[in-house]
């Protein structure tokens, strides 16, 4: 953690010294309609609201009855959690140097392993997987030749690649994936570089928590 | 300046996918037998606990049953706010259970617990009650078979004394555990509130396919202590 912040220190002050050098070539900045950009996040947004292993199975007594081999199970066994980061591809047109929208998907992934404790063998594991398709608008308040500042704000849907529901109609029951409402607000976020530049912006959301870099290209 | 924007980004991207993973231990490796000690005091020993003391509201309120104001006063004493329900015939009371007469001098059933086991109750005078179980479990309480339980409780306004348990229970698996009261199980009286005993020791023997053997020592303030045999 304390490499990260390191890491977030040194970006941040490279980012403000190139942009007291872009102040002096304001009125060359040419806007470029078109942007790709790459993202990942630390802390992944559904994992941080959406879902909790803390409720596998595993541990989990019937109240009223009292299971012995279950405890006996329980208490030889150990579980881990491993959480991808939240990694983001976009497609972004600026209207003007003000507004651009944006269109991308996320992937965020989380398993609860439970093991065995006296040979470290894998016993089970469940997961959660989400897929977000979202739309985000982006409102840039500073504008210069490598340096942008701006503010965004973005709604989506999550579908889940590992959970369903079922529906029903009069013919048979069909299975779906579970959705979810999936929003972002970034309040500071900030894009150095000219074609190819990178960004780091501040937010909370369903995407991610905190904080989260990436690289774009524009043309 | 951009090679340097360049580096630092390339780096941080080797930072998120190097962090791409991450590992946390959820549960550490618990205790087993005190888990078990745990669930089996939750769901057959406290109900010996709470019957002894409906069956002791039980007969103080026989006695005073016709006069309503007095026999709520009562109830008070011996289960705080909790909801009470009083009928000659029986009583019932939120978290303690119900308590119903049989017809047959001072011999009662009781209901209490999760389990929703049935316990007879003798009350033997001189406020001593025995207290009895034997019941097979049905598929809507649980998956369990066959919960069997003695025991000899005194009470008193200060407290409850367990002098003698014995408990049997066989789980959905055949697993036996066997609960037996090495030195009696002290306890305040709970007057509305849940309480642990604050003394005693209770044998634990486990066999079948789980096999264990342990005792559990009752300290106050609800502790528990594992003493391996």
């Amino acid at each position: 953690m304390k490499k990260y912040i390191l890491f977030v220190f040194a970006l941040w002050i490279s980012v403000a010294a190139s942009g007291v050098e872009t102040r002096r070539t304001r009125s060359t900045y040419e806007l470029n309609r078109h942007e790709f950009a790459l993202s990942g996040a630390f802390y992944p947004g559904r994992y941080a609201f959406g879902y909790d292993f803390d409720f596998i199975p595993r541990t989990y007594q019937h109240c009223g009855s009292i299971n012995v081999s279950d405890i006996y199970l329980s208490a030889s066994t150990y579980a881990k959690e491993k959480v991808t980061n939240s990694w983001t591809f976009s497609y972004s047109y600026n209207f003007s140097r003000i507004f651009a929208l944006q269109a991308g998907v996320t992937y965020e992934g989380g398993w609860s392993e439970c093991y065995r404790a006296e040979d470290d063998l894998l016993v089970s594991s469940i997961s959660s997987q989400f897929l977000t398709p979202m739309l985000t608008a982006r409102f840039s308040w500073l504008n210069r030749k490598y340096v942008r500042m701006y503010s965004s704000i973005g709604a989506g849907m999550s579908v889940s690649l590992s959970s369903t529901h079922y529906v029903t109609d009069d013919n048979a029951v069909h299975e779906r994936p579970d959705t979810y409402l999936s929003l972002q607000v970034t309040p500071v976020g900030i894009s150095v570089g000219k074609q190819l530049y990178g960004f780091v912006e501040v937010g909370v959301g369903t995407i991610y928590l905190g904080g989260c870099f990436g690289i774009g290209y524009r043309f | 300046m951009r090679k340097y924007i360049s580096i630092l980004f390339v780096s941080a991207f080797s930072l998120l996918v190097s962090g791409c993973t991450m590992y946390s231990d959820k549960d550490s490796v618990g205790s087993a037998s005190m888990d078990l000690a745990r669930q089996m005091y939750a769901n057959t020993v406290s109900p010996v606990l709470y019957v002894a003391e409906l069956a002791d509201f039980y007969e103080a309120y026989l006695e005073i049953w016709e006069d309503r104001e007095a026999s709520l006063l009562l109830a008070g004493e011996y289960f705080g706010d909790s909801t009470v329900q009083l009928y000659y015939q029986d009583v019932t009371v939120l978290l303690w259970g119900r308590i119903s007469q049989t017809g047959v001098g001072h011999f009662y059933l009781a209901e209490s617990g999760d389990m929703s086991a049935t316990y007879s109750v003798t009350a033997e005078g001189d406020r001593k009650y025995r207290i009895e179980c034997e019941q097979i479990g049905t598929e809507y309480y649980g998956s369990w078979k066959k919960l069997m339980t003695y025991a000899l409780v005194l009470v008193s306004d200060s407290g409850i004394l367990v002098d003698r348990l014995e408990i049997g229970y066989i789980d959905k698996d055949d697993n036996y555990v066997q609960v037996g009261c090495v030195e009696p199980l002290k306890s305040r009286r709970m007057k509305g509130h849940f309480s642990m005993p604050y003394s005693g020791l209770l044998d634990f023997k486990v066999s079948g396919g789980v096999s264990d053997a342990f005792s559990v020592r009752f300290q106050p303030k609800g502790l528990m202590e594992i003493q391996n045999n």
